[in-house]
């Protein structure tokens, strides 16, 4: 059997397959390219330097919460620990419908940091976009900070995130750089730490590269609900979070994006951080992409009409290539997956099947590489200490992102048939209780999100 | 009916009813889905359908080629065959066989396959956008095919590989995405709109 042969059955049959491949390769491509031609800015430093002159800006953090008491304290006393004067930031918790003891909690820790303002507010139902628009309209700040419950912030990002404000008058918003917390060494199961280990190569991708050429490229989709800032007159001129899509990170990007005058911008801040709790389990990764799944549909619904107007109107914004990508490319793949094993049936041998899916995956392992590659590059040396569990997940990837590929089917199927839902059911344990005879087979959804708006924690 | 393909169909049945009454939607599509290309794989290979489908191609294919000068034959007893004049040097005749690569069988019956069991839209809807991508992918294929024809007849036959595999497929590849978006994405989009909205 011929290279050739196991070249053009992979080409010919496994183009469903391998067109992903091509976009995530030219994608990890172009990012490499890019950055590595562009300079990093040298936001913190500049400023940090010219700050003595003028006094630092009011800075309003708010923090939507919403039965947040496991968390609530590690982000607090984060905030509490920023090299930013502590006189110059406010902090506005905004309760919406908890029922923990979140209240609590901010008391104890209002005690222990007497030098921080801090605020409390409670709101009756759960819902985050309200909770949000609250906490704006009350922020007295020129700079607003949104940040989940569940974040840590690294002890600079505040500054950090300021400074890229004071130096740059275009910016109106900015998403910092949210990665998952470092895991101590030995903790948790094999099968954890490899799931962590690609949850965090996937965000140091997705944020200190990608979102960074996205910045570069102004071609910015979601600022982090996580973590982002923003100019409050840029903010007071959208129409603030929309509590009509799950999505209300992505729905004000693109709002803002929309609003804003050709010299004003949207960016990423990567080197202002913050830390999310890596995923527990593969049921709370599976939920989490189902809701991201649901929230780019919506928003993609939401955008301008005329961008759905045609495929190459599509092609030529770049919410249309991600809907494509995501969504149209998604479909032929799902079939082809399975029927690429069986051509055996039509008379293709064995063999060249069996190597041309070795050689598919290899081409996701070289793809996979390079993009570890140009985040090795890209990342602070202090990151390199501990790239070796990333390197070492590298031949994983593609399980893991193709892993993710389902899950986001799922999510496609489910905007469909489900309400919005925070928990999700896995298909899975669906099964389960449906062969098990358990009338507790719920369809998916366990809870209406767009009726009750429960929501803690935005997209990554 | 060979008498395990007639279990495996029922079994099928049975388990896209089972997943569908419990709502296990990915499961549901995917068994769907796969299922029916598979059966429709067995069913059609080798049946009058497949032979119609290649005749009708090679048919297309010959009448086509010879609007832009390409002298083409369709064999007489073997229809799905066609013969293609090679002007370059050498010149003499390439036989290209419109087999289950060059009919778009396959892409046809997975088309249909992601349509019928996809939960976006009602039957009526599904019967009209249907019809209206295979015809889609059926002239998408057509455009291929000629593709190939005009390339092997300019180019030579050394041009089999890099006409047939690379730039064929690519240009079916695009056809096939113009089908698929205003099918599955648009409709999709819209559907979430008017629910959003509503």
């Amino acid at each position: 059997m011929s290279g050739e042969q196991v070249m053009g059955f992979a080409l010919f049959w496994g183009v469903w397959l391998l067109v992903p491949l091509l976009v995530d390769g030219v994608t990890a491509l172009v990012y490499l390219v890019g950055i590595w031609l562009s300079p990093h800015p040298v936001r913190r430093s500049a400023w940090l330097r010219s700050r003595r002159a003028e006094p630092p800006p009011l800075v309003s953090v708010i923090v939507p919460m919403h039965n947040a008491r496991r968390t609530l304290r590690r982000c607090l006393d984060s905030l509490a620990a920023q090299d930013y004067p502590p006189d110059r930031l406010e902090i506005i918790c905004v309760d919406n419908g908890s029922s923990d003891d979140s209240l609590g909690v901010f008391s104890h820790s209002q005690t222990a940091h007497r030098s921080l303002s801090v605020q409390w507010v409670s709101l009756p139902v759960a819902n985050k976009a309200r909770a949000l628009n609250a906490g704006i309209h009350m922020a007295r700040g020129s700079l607003v900070i949104c940040l989940d419950a569940d974040v840590r912030l690294d002890w600079q990002a505040v500054s950090t995130m300021t400074g890229a404000f004071m130096t740059n008058p275009g910016l109106v918003a900015a998403t910092g750089s949210v990665e998952v917390e470092p895991v101590r060494d030995g903790r948790g199961s094999i099968f954890t730490r490899i799931l962590t280990a690609c949850e965090s190569l996937e965000y140091l991708g997705a944020f200190r590269v990608g979102r960074r050429y996205q910045t570069l490229t102004d071609t910015l989709y979601t600022l982090s609900g996580a973590f982002s800032a923003f100019r409050r007159e840029a903010l007071l001129a959208t129409f603030l979070y929309d509590d009509a899509t799950v999505s209300e990170d992505t729905k004000l990007t693109l709002d803002l994006r929309t609003q804003q005058l050709a010299s004003h911008s949207l960016g990423c801040v990567d080197d202002a951080v913050a830390y999310v709790e890596p995923i527990r389990s593969l049921k709370a990764l599976y939920a989490q992409r189902v809701r991201w799944q649901r929230g780019q549909l919506e928003v993609a619904a939401f955008y301008p009409p005329r961008m759905l107007g045609g495929l190459l109107r599509s092609l030529r914004s770049f919410v249309g290539r991600l809907t494509i990508s995501d969504h149209t490319l998604a479909f032929p793949r799902l079939v082809w997956t399975f029927l690429l094993p069986f051509l055996f049936l039509l008379g293709y041998p064995t063999d060249l099947v069996l190597m041309a899916w070795g050689s598919l995956y290899l081409c996701y392992v070289a793809i996979e590489g390079l993009q570890t590659l140009t985040i090795w590059a890209h990342v602070p040396e202090s990151y390199h200490r501990d790239f070796a569990r990333f390197w070492a997940v590298v031949p994983v990837m593609p399980v893991y992102r193709f892993m993710l590929y389902w899950f986001r089917f799922s999510g496609i199927l489910l905007t469909l048939t489900e309400p919005a839902a925070w928990k999700v059911v896995d298909p899975f344990t669906q099964l389960g209780a449906a062969l098990g005879g358990s009338r507790a087979s719920p369809p998916a959804a366990t809870q209406d999100l767009h009726r009750a708006n429960r929501k803690t924690a935005g997209s990554a | 009916m060979n008498p395990g393909v007639l279990g495996g169909l029922m079994a099928w049945l049975a388990t896209l009813v089972f997943l569908r009454r419990h709502r296990v939607w990915l499961l549901f599509y995917i068994a769907g889905a796969v299922g029916f290309t598979l059966f429709g794989v067995y069913f059609v290979r080798g049946s009058p359908v497949e032979g119609l489908i290649e005749r009708l191609t090679a048919w297309h294919a010959h009448h086509l080629a010879s609007l832009v000068n390409i002298e083409t034959r369709v064999f007489t007893n073997a229809p799905g065959t066609l013969l293609v004049l090679v002007v370059t040097q050498p010149v003499g005749w390439t036989v290209v066989r419109i087999g289950l690569e060059c009919s778009g069988v396959l892409e046809l019956i997975v088309f249909v396959s992601l349509l019928l069991f996809y939960p976006a839209m009602g039957w009526l809807r599904k019967a009209w956008l249907g019809t209206l991508g295979v015809l889609a992918i059926y002239t998408a294929n057509l455009l291929r095919v000629l593709t190939i024809l005009v390339l092997l007849a300019w180019g030579g036959k050394g041009m089999i590989f890099v006409a047939h595999t690379i730039i064929a497929r690519a240009l079916f590849f695009g056809l096939m995405l113009a089908v698929y978006w205003p099918i599955f994405t648009r409709t999709t989009t819209l559907l979430v709109r008017r629910r959003l909205e509503g």
